[in-house]
């Protein structure tokens, strides 16, 4: 390229201005506006992903990194939920467009321009960070999301369907069985240790309200999302004189927390958000202590929990699965999402409307959707407004398929009634 | 360029072509001219090409600095944040919500682009005396460090700059009162023919300039006196203090214009993202990345430092795309058995730097220049004058 | 005051382990000057192979053990005769980088391995068993890091110090070309030097998995990272520099976490950038570390 660098010969020069003159002519020769005219509906209106026969919900999820475990068992439930229904509604068979980011941000923004043209409504969407930078284009693309993700944060966008209760309104439910079980009064101090990001301060939202309620002091502990070893913070937190401890973290990272207090004699009881357990704590040191006194708030029901839905669900999985099945209550989350994507597009069947729009006017009618008792029944229609405010306790526990058992049914704090997320 | 045949603007011309007609690749734009282009370009593609010209910016940042002034540098990608960052706050709204603080200016956007790339030039200069006084592995290190401090600072000390964890909206990029955005209603877009221009288009030509500035300079700054010197500095800094080179003023210079790469670079990915950027996309896997990239496409090469960003940058998405329709054998469908296209990525890429120090550690600036005199064993003329350090 | 020597104890003992990592990382620097980025996962793999081997397949962990450090061992060598070696006429940059190539590669593969599990526990003798001295308890696991580290590192320092191989390793360190001229073989104190590395990776590795850590996770790599600025503020060509810089790193990353609301106004979880923090602090005053050598410039 030598012309970069020395004058250009008159023969040179006039090659690139021909190459470079054809370019413009080209472009401006082309910019114009121009009206487009839509599509004709036929006897049923229909968006993007539909067809006579088919419609195509998108699934955008982790197979490769760190959630991949829970994925798995998540699309075990969704598949055997959609068997039961034949892979059919609204006389189309449902096809799933699945794509991996890997929780990585860039990866998922990438795996939604890929689908967003294809598909009616996205199936899944998994991970907080994942949700939250897709925000903005799932509303101007109306684009019905099922998150995987309890935030609270999410209720300022109609289109993202929450499955359960929000992490917030659970520890208002956790830190409210506290005192009514575990002896905690007015007065008493309790710790939450939390990891950074939307997930932990969620958790935390819903604990400051729960303890401002009911005159209990919180001592808050921060951790990085790539912390193992909660020694330090136990310390402390033994040292500020907790009486209960509440946890929103990675499993590993609860596993950890729950060790060191009982190494260090914090007998205290901690209750964890759901995310924050996983069966494989039920393996090695640190089974004992977790037993001891962990217990789960959350609004999944347990993989073996007494309620005759999810036992029918329970012996469906494994009857479908045998030994390949991933046994936890997640599968019974896939099932249940499932469930409620299958009735937004039956009443948006029922409508004559397989629109986005029309979706979304579906999904916010819908005032009492029932699982098989997986979730609370769930309320969709207050804009705004968090599906559900009850909680299930549960407590791990090593002998039990799933590893968590029931010590309280769904039940709503008073706080968490009247409680209304900030936006 | 003595060779009569083959001479290597036909490819350059040939290439900026294809590259300007790619956007208009859709809605039978070419069908009007009885043309024929295969290249398919759904937004997908669009999208990932303006995230790799950005990496291409930010790479040739990092050769400059690492293959021309020898400076080992594993903090680049905080350069690439704070131009990101600052183009964020200058351009964007303030906004405060209960659960949002955001401080932003509302500035012009090209101001605010201008004043970004400033911006992660200044934190370059101050970083040079630092780096002055560290050799070698030390300064690598070091610079690492300033990764995790840059991430714990815009993320836990000013998250009304970044977002905090979830990351904050980028406003979209305006020039002269056009702005680069996908209207929702169709007849309020521009038309090139019957092609729709929506923010990836109108973006891609700008970026496409943009790049193309950015290595002409590249070039011209390499081929000149500051190229020199710094090679100088590199290969021999006590000779080059002797002969007179004012070593430490170059190695600020060098760390001035990597990082306003950098911070260019990091503009330009913030205006790709579709609509959010967050500071966890800033850290040390990509700054590991970055250095991959300069790596496998040849030290102090450009043109192999822009073939490394793309590389590295679209291979992962690629694979993912054409395992989903199970083009690829070895790989698995989403849910299926298999090796993962995410993971097959990071092992090719991974392997490729591994195996190409090996075997050509001039990374594939050198095959391509061995590729080159193999095509060209012409008979007339002496071998075409290939300066080591372009 | 309970709360402080409760910390202290934790640091210390946190900084032994640290210390073992960045041991083998300034091993294989002195030996060859090749700063070794696949040090992560040398850790991960000893760690991954223990926590597998005790946990799915129930080996006892005292077979289990020597297999997962010799699985560490084994893999350093397979990097510096197949990877390194071929490179010694490279610029050591080169050789670097390529490990950063190497170390993706195989904490790739360790990661497909974990599968669909999130966290792998080990099965160790020593469990969540605690010791009580006055108000403060040990975790069995750090007392046993603390000795097994005080052993390793005092058996380093005297075969470091008297033993023919270790002589060696000192004279490549110093002198290549007079060292090559007096019979020395740097290709075999090189394998031997990242066989240490590799050997103190995955006992570090071990101590990081065990209680108060859960088991082998897929953020269990990341304490490694700290062993690059632990070694570069002792001195990257400083074995004992590398003591303490472990030390240092443990005791003060426990302590900015225990005194995490003192130090909110640094921002939260200032405890993350507190190694690089000091190590740039360090390398302020000593540009080449605590007890490096500053390099001596050719003209």
């Amino acid at each position: 390229m030598s012309w970069l660098t020395t004058p250009p010969t008159a023969r040179q020069f006039s090659r690139v201005a021909v190459v470079g003159l054809l370019a413009v002519g080209l472009a401006a020769a082309g910019c114009t506006k121009k009206t487009d005219s839509p599509g004709a509906g036929g006897k049923l209106a229909a968006g993007p992903g539909v067809t006579d026969t088919t419609i195509k919900l998108g699934v955008l999820t982790d197979l490769s990194g760190p959630y991949a475990p829970l994925e798995k068992a998540v699309a075990q439930g969704r598949a055997l939920y959609w068997e039961k229904q034949n892979n059919t509604v609204c006389n189309r068979t449902v096809e799933f467009v699945t794509k991996d980011h890997g929780y990585k941000v860039p990866d998922a923004t990438a795996a939604y321009a890929a689908v967003k043209s294809d598909v009616l409504a996205l199936a899944e969407l998994l991970g907080s960070p994942e949700i939250a930078a897709l925000k903005s284009d799932i509303n101007s693309d109306q684009m019905l999301t099922g998150a995987l993700s309890w935030s609270s944060a999410n209720i300022d966008n109609p289109y993202i369907v929450i499955p359960g209760t929000t992490y917030d309104a659970d520890m208002i439910n956790g830190v409210q069985w506290l005192m009514d079980k575990k002896g905690i009064v007015k007065g008493d101090k309790i710790g939450h240790i939390y990891v950074e990001g939307e997930f932990g301060e969620n958790g935390r939202a819903g604990s400051k309200v729960a303890a401002a309620a009911a005159g209990l002091e919180l001592k808050e502990y921060k951790i990085g999302a790539t912390a193992t070893d909660l020694t330090a913070q136990i310390t402390t937190a033994k040292a500020d004189g907790v009486k209960a401890l509440l946890i929103t973290t990675t499993p590993a990272q609860a596993g950890s927390a729950v060790g060191v207090a009982v190494a260090q004699g914090l007998e205290v009881p901690i209750v964890a958000s759901g995310p924050s357990f996983s069966g494989t704590l039920l393996t090695g040191a640190a089974k004992a202590a977790v037993e001891k006194n962990m217990y789960i708030t959350t609004s999944i029901a347990a993989f073996s929990s007494p309620g005759a839905g999810t036992a029918a669900v329970k012996a469906a999985l494994t009857a479908k699965f045998g030994a390949d099945l991933a046994k936890s209550q997640y599968g019974l989350l896939g099932y249940a999402q499932a469930q409620i994507m299958h009735t937004i597009l039956d009443t948006a069947c029922k409508n004559k409307d397989l629109t986005r729009a029309g979706l979304l006017k579906a999904f916010q009618s819908l005032t009492e959707v029932k699982t098989d008792g997986v979730l609370p029944t769930l309320d969709y229609s207050k804009i705004g407004g968090i599906p559900a405010r009850s909680s299930y306790i549960l407590k791990p526990n090593s002998a039990t398929e799933g590893g968590l058992d029931q010590i309280a049914d769904l039940f709503t704090s008073p706080t968490a009634i009247t409680y209304t997320p900030k936006k | 360029m003595s060779d009569t045949r083959l001479r290597p603007w036909y490819f350059t011309v040939a290439g900026l072509a294809l590259l300007l007609l790619i956007p208009l690749n859709k809605d039978s734009f070419y069908d009007q001219f009885n043309l024929y282009f295969p290249l398919t370009t759904q937004t997908f593609w669009l999208q990932l090409g303006l995230y790799a010209m950005a990496m291409v910016v930010a790479a040739l940042g990092l050769n400059l600095l690492l293959g021309q002034a020898g400076q080992l540098s594993l903090g680049h990608s905080f350069f690439v944040m704070v131009g990101a960052f600052t183009y964020v706050v200058l351009a964007g709204a303030e906004k405060n919500t209960s659960t949002i603080h955001w401080v932003g200016l509302s500035w012009p956007p090209l101001l605010a682009a201008i004043c970004a790339v400033l911006m992660a030039g200044v934190c370059g200069l101050l970083f040079a005396p630092v780096a002055a006084r560290l050799r070698g592995i030390y300064l690598g290190i070091a610079s690492l460090g300033l990764v995790f401090v840059g991430r714990h600072l815009l993320l836990n000390v000013w998250p009304e700059f970044s977002g905090g964890s979830n990351g904050r909206d980028v406003p979209r990029f305006e020039l002269f009162g056009l702005k680069f955005v996908t209207a929702p209603d169709p007849s309020e877009r521009l038309y090139l023919g019957n092609v729709a221009l929506g923010r990836e288009e109108l973006l891609w030509y700008v970026f496409l300039l943009v790049v193309i500035g950015a290595f002409v300079y590249y070039r011209n700054l390499v081929k000149g006196r500051p190229g020199r010197a710094l090679r100088a500095v590199r290969d021999r800094e006590l000779m080059a203090g002797i002969i007179g080179v004012p070593v430490a003023r170059y190695k600020g210079y060098a760390f001035l214009i990597s990082s306003m790469y950098a911070g260019l670079g990091g503009v330009l990915y913030a205006l790709a993202a579709p609509s959010r950027v967050s500071v966890d996309e800033f850290g040390f896997i990509l700054s590991v990345e970055l250095l991959a990239m300069v790596v496998i496409g040849g030290l102090g090469s450009a043109r192999g430092a822009v073939f490394g960003a793309v590389f590295v940058w679209c291979l992962k998405p690629v694979l993912n795309q054409y395992a989903e329709a199970g083009s690829i054998p070895f790989l698995a469908k989403p849910g299926g058995s298999g090796l993962e296209p995410g993971v097959a990525a990071t092992f090719i890429y991974g392997a490729a730097l591994v195996v190409l120090l090996l075997i050509e550690p001039g990374g594939a600036a050198a095959v391509g220049r061995r590729l080159v005199r193999t095509v060209r064993r012409a008979p007339a003329g002496p071998a075409p004058n290939n300066t080591p350090n372009q | 005051m309970t709360e402080f020597l409760q910390l202290l104890v934790a640091g210390v003992s946190l900084g032994a382990v640290y210390a073992l990592l960045a041991l083998g990382f300034v091993v294989v620097f002195k030996a060859t000057g090749v700063v070794n980025f696949a040090h992560p996962a040398l850790l991960v793999t000893g760690a991954y192979a223990t926590a597998r081997l005790t946990s799915t397949y129930q080996w006892n962990f005292w077979l289990a053990l020597p297999v997962g450090i010799g699985g560490a061992i084994l893999l350093a060598l397979g990097i510096q005769r197949f990877l390194v070696y071929p490179m010694a006429a490279q610029a050591v940059t080169a050789i670097t980088i390529m490990t950063l190539g190497a170390d993706l590669v195989v904490r790739t593969e360790v990661t497909r391995e974990m599968g669909a599990v999130d966290l792998l526990a080990v099965i160790d003798p020593w469990g969540n068993h605690v010791i009580r001295l006055g108000g403060v308890v040990l975790p069995v696991t750090r007392l046993v890091a603390l000795v097994a580290g005080i052993v390793l590192i005092t058996a380093f320092f005297v075969w470091f110090k008297l033993s023919t191989w270790g002589i060696a390793m000192r004279a490549v360190a110093e002198d290549p070309e007079t060292a090559a001229l007096m019979g020395i073989r740097r290709s075999r104190v090189a394998a031997l030097a990242w066989m240490l590395a590799g050997g103190l990776a995955a006992v570090a590795g071990l101590f990081l998995i065990v209680f108060p850590t859960p088991g082998f996770s897929s953020t269990t790599y990341v304490a490694a990272i700290v062993a690059f600025p632990a070694a570069i503020l002792g001195g990257l060509d400083s074995t004992g520099g590398a003591i303490v810089g472990g030390l240092v790193v443990g005791l003060s990353v426990t302590l900015a976490q225990g005194y995490a609301h003192q130090l909110n106004f640094l921002g939260d979880n200032f405890y993350e950038v507190m190694p690089y923090v000091v190590m740039v602090l360090v390398l302020l005053v000593r540009p080449a570390g605590l007890f490096g050598t500053r390099e001596l410039h050719r003209v």
